[in-house]
């Protein structure tokens, strides 16, 4: 008894702190539509920043505290007023989301840049005697946990519900035009809440760090934990941020204390699976409130931009022929290192397809990855399989995962569908750490064969890479053809607008489904190949960040263009090999990059490059008296 | 009052409205008539200010405000209720009337509420519905609500963008009665409007706008007995309509009879 509530307590402690993130999440949702994944940096930043005042600069724990909230208040402030606010009245929603994968990169690699990658903990604030109340023994740190998030949940419910700023603020979400014209700024208002969620971050990553070890990249494991509880209470209810991220808490404190620990994870994920296909508005949501993709009105569009002509095939002839020459020119690091870039490629081939073509958000594309490089690697290591039947096991394992969560994922679209994936990568990332047997565990798996198709083996770096080189042309072609036949014309559509598109008679679910299992199956042919050719597979090879990293190789890269990518691919690559001494800065340049890229190329490298060329053709052409154009806008 | 000179305006490639030039004095109900894209909406968003404008000049009360922001335009006394009863859904009605005061942050919370009341005089259909999200108000009701917030900011002019679209026809009586009222108390009204038989009925002067461009103005009576007018906005083509589906319920008829004698 005494331990169910022991449990129960850790499990509202750490709902206290979810719950607090999940009014972050909440309150920058409901002013600008957008779920700002870079929220749980926030907290990282101002623990060590107290860290670092305390330790460093030997305040005393309150300043420290008001100084380190400060510090990262202004920090958010300054992000969103460069990026994140300017940005809402450039990109669309979906690209708004990965934009705030990008500040999350950015943050998270500034701080291994600034503290390094070791993990961190603050001294409690008043002693580490628990106090036993009941036969109940409560850490003091928890006093200061509840305490505060009650202090901010009424703060903030007050400031929300009942002042004008509050008004002006819910307003600016339900009908920007409106608030306009009602003389409210905008822009401001955008500002404070992005900034106001910074602050809320901040305080809640004080408040765990005495009893949470951080680390650069635990950012990453806030911003899940608190878009998790956010979607289980529902997106835009304040209520539910709450019941969410308390549920959220109590439940993974009961799995793991009843359960295991290594599973834990898993199941809190299928808790959020279930909650989403139930009630795909959230557990808390009003019956009679809006349908949530009713706000998914397109803010800004883009069209897709494509080189054609004869002078398309000039250039992929002589690109064709550099790739072909290339590894006679580098040395045999940067011809592993473009090995890694082919194979990344692949699975980002997939992820352009389903992300730039239809319109789809996913954060999981690794957790294909993972599948396909385990299930081949394992059958070759451990059931003497040949690799080559191993790759078609784990596509058609791939491919099945992918059809499943099609059907869980069918009725969601945005900021749902994007979390979906994210859970689904997480379920895949905590099964290849938890299965140790099969997988190795954190460890990873060693021992893995070279690829091979009938007795000849792929040994060398220079096989693979014409392997490789030879996948990637044949996919491209085809997939080139693909996009102009009907099929392409129809996701498209779906990009464009799918009630539309679904008003002309296309069967949006069954097309969804079709590109989501495309793109898994070249997800898990690329973590097969990957696995094959390092020899090794470990779980955050394949894991979460790994996700993160494929969209913005394709943000940089170019949406929506095919071989854009490979751009991307091959500057995130080979820039840490290219800079060894510079690899702590990996992470940062990486979301510096894609933050950039969003902000001032939208198209990507390639997409920008296209335009330029296409407009001196145009020029040239109108100057000899012409005057058609070689640009094509699809818009569909 | 307000005073448009040689005004051009328009979305991303090029104007959609080419040199209007339009006054509207004070507690006069002006109103703008045409087809669907004509640039009615255009000229009051650049009025109001969600649109920037490429050419000419804006004038209230003799003041320049083409280059302000929305905000210090509503400040002036100038406000918009734009097209398509733009509210906000999930917020109270209180609280959508409520923000139509944001500007008036001087007022405490018991003044506005005496707004409230004051300007709810004129809708009785929301005083009894203050705490109801607005988006489950019906068509009309929101139609109502969208001016009432309008006139929470105490405006001096009043821009109406399509205030009778898609509403049932008693409402449509009962929103220019209103509208009238509000002339009556010294309200300056800028009126854009489809239904061009009520508002050339109620408005005091009248501007025809075709292809972006001003190409006739008057009297509102004048404008309403005017041929062209007459012919292109008062049931012209509702003649024509009317024959043409007579024709095609005659040809059905025979048609039926024909089946039914074999």
């Amino acid at each position: 008894m005494d331990t169910a509530i022991q449990i129960l307590l850790g499990g509202v402690l750490q709902g206290a702190i979810f719950a607090m993130l999940a009014l972050g999440f909440s309150l920058v949702y409901r002013v600008t539509g957008i779920v700002n994944l870079a929220q749980g940096a926030f907290c990282v930043v101002a623990a060590l920043a107290m860290y670092s005042l305390e330790s460093v600069f030997g305040w005393a724990p309150l300043p420290a505290a008001a100084g380190a909230l400060a510090g990262t208040t202004l920090f958010g402030a300054l992000l969103g007023a460069t990026t994140f606010v300017p940005a809402l009245s450039l990109l669309p929603n979906s690209s708004m989301l990965m934009l705030t994968v990008g500040l999350l990169t950015l943050i998270e690699g500034a701080i291994l840049a600034v503290w390094g990658s070791q993990p961190y903990a603050l001294p409690p604030f008043s002693g580490e005697a628990p106090v036993v109340i009941a036969g109940v023994r409560i850490v003091p740190q928890g006093f200061w946990i509840i305490g505060t998030a009650v202090v901010v949940i009424v703060t903030l419910w007050l400031v929300l519900a009942r002042t004008t700023l509050g008004k002006a603020l819910r307003a600016c979400s339900d009908n920007p035009a409106a608030a306009r014209l009602m003389g409210i700024d905008v822009e401001r208002m955008r500002l404070l809440s992005f900034t106001m969620a910074s602050l809320v971050g901040a305080i809640g990553g004080i408040m765990v760090a005495p009893v949470t070890s951080l680390e650069f990249d635990t950012g990453r494991f806030f911003t899940n934990s608190g878009f998790m509880a956010v979607a289980i209470g529902g997106m835009g209810s304040y209520i539910g941020a709450i019941g969410g991220g308390l549920l959220l808490g109590v439940t993974e404190q009961v799995a793991a204390g009843y359960v295991s620990s290594l599973f834990s994870n898993a199941l809190t994920l299928g808790l959020l699976l279930i909650t989403l296909l139930w009630r795909p508005n959230g557990l808390f949501a009003s019956l009679g409130s809006r349908r949530s993709d009713a706000r998914e009105e397109l803010r800004v569009q883009r069209a897709i931009v494509r080189l054609s002509g004869p002078r398309a095939g000039l250039y992929a002839a002589l690109a064709l022929l550099g790739v072909l020459v290339l590894p006679y020119l580098v040395s045999s690091g940067v011809l592993s290192s473009l090995v890694i870039t082919g194979i990344l490629f692949i699975a980002v081939i997939g992820l352009d397809l389903l992300m730039g073509y239809t319109g789809q958000v996913s954060l999981g594309q690794a957790g294909f990855m993972a599948i396909g490089g385990y299930t081949s690697a394992v059958l070759a290591t451990n059931y003497d399989w040949s690799p080559l039947s191993g790759v078609v096991a784990g596509m058609a394992l791939s491919l099945v995962c992918a059809i499943v969560v099609s059907l869980v994922t069918m009725r969601l679209r945005g900021v749902y569908l994007a979390l979906a994936t994210l859970a689904f990568g997480l379920l895949v990332d905590s099964l290849a750490v938890g299965l140790t047997d099969t997988t190795g565990g954190p460890s990873g798996l060693v021992g893995i064969p070279s690829f091979s198709v009938g007795d000849y083996a792929f040994t060398t770096p220079r096989s693979m890479y014409y392997l490789v080189v030879g996948l990637i042309v044949a996919l491209l072609i085809f997939f080139q053809g693909g996009i102009k036949s009907g099929f392409g014309r129809a996701i498209q559509a779906i990009r464009t607008d799918h009630m539309a598109a679904a008003a002309f008679g296309v069967n949006v679910e069954r097309y969804k489904m079709a590109v989501f299992a495309v793109s898994a199956v070249l997800a898990s042919l690329a973590g097969s190949l990957y696995g094959f050719f390092f020899h090794f597979l470990s779980p955050e090879m394949v894991g979460t960040s790994r996700s993160f990293e494929m969209i913005a190789m394709l943000v940089i890269g170019g949406e929506g263009t095919l071989v854009g990518p490979l751009f991307g691919t091959a500057l995130l690559t080979l820039l840490p090999t290219i800079f060894q001494p510079f690899a702590v800065y990996k992470t940062a340049a990486e979301g510096l990059l894609m933050v950039l890229a969003f902000r001032f190329l939208p198209a990507g490298l390639f997409g920008t490059a296209v335009a330029w060329i296409t407009r001196q053709a145009v020029r040239r052409k109108s100057d000899a008296g012409l005057g058609a154009s070689g640009l094509k806008r699809s818009l569909p | 009052m307000l005073k448009l000179h040689g005004l051009s305006a328009g979305y991303g490639v090029g104007p959609v409205v080419h040199d209007i030039n339009l006054s509207v004095a004070k507690g006069e109900i002006v109103t703008l008539i045409g087809a669907n894209g004509a640039g009615k909406s255009t000229i009051a968003k650049a009025v109001s200010g969600l649109l920037g404008i490429s050419a000419g000049s804006i004038e209230l009360e003799g003041r320049r405000i083409d280059g302000e922001r929305p905000r210090a335009r509503v400040l002036a006394g100038l406000v918009h209720v734009p097209e398509g009863r733009q509210i906000f859904p999930n917020l109270s009605l209180r609280e959508n009337l409520q923000l139509g005061a944001y500007t008036h942050q001087h007022m405490a919370a018991s003044q506005v509420e005496g707004r409230i009341q004051e300007v709810c005089v004129r809708f009785p259909a929301l005083l009894g519905r203050l705490d109801t999200a607005a988006g489950f108000l019906s068509g009309g009701q929101q139609q109502m609500l969208a001016i009432a917030r309008g006139l929470m900011a105490k405006p001096r002019l009043i821009i109406l963008d399509e205030p009778s679209l898609g509403l049932s026809p008693a409402f449509v009586t009962e929103i220019f009665s209103m509208i009238r009222a509000l002339r009556d108390q010294g309200l300056s009204v800028l009126l854009s409007e489809q239904n061009a038989r009520l508002s050339l009925a109620v408005a005091d002067r009248g501007y025809v706008i075709e292809m972006g461009r001003i190409v006739l103005e008057g009297a509102g009576k004048d404008l309403l007995g005017h041929p062209e007018v007459t012919e292109r906005y008062l049931g012209g083509a509702q003649k024509a309509e009317e024959s043409a589906t007579e024709q095609q319920s005659e040809s059905l008829v025979a048609r039926l009879r024909q089946l039914l004698a074999s």
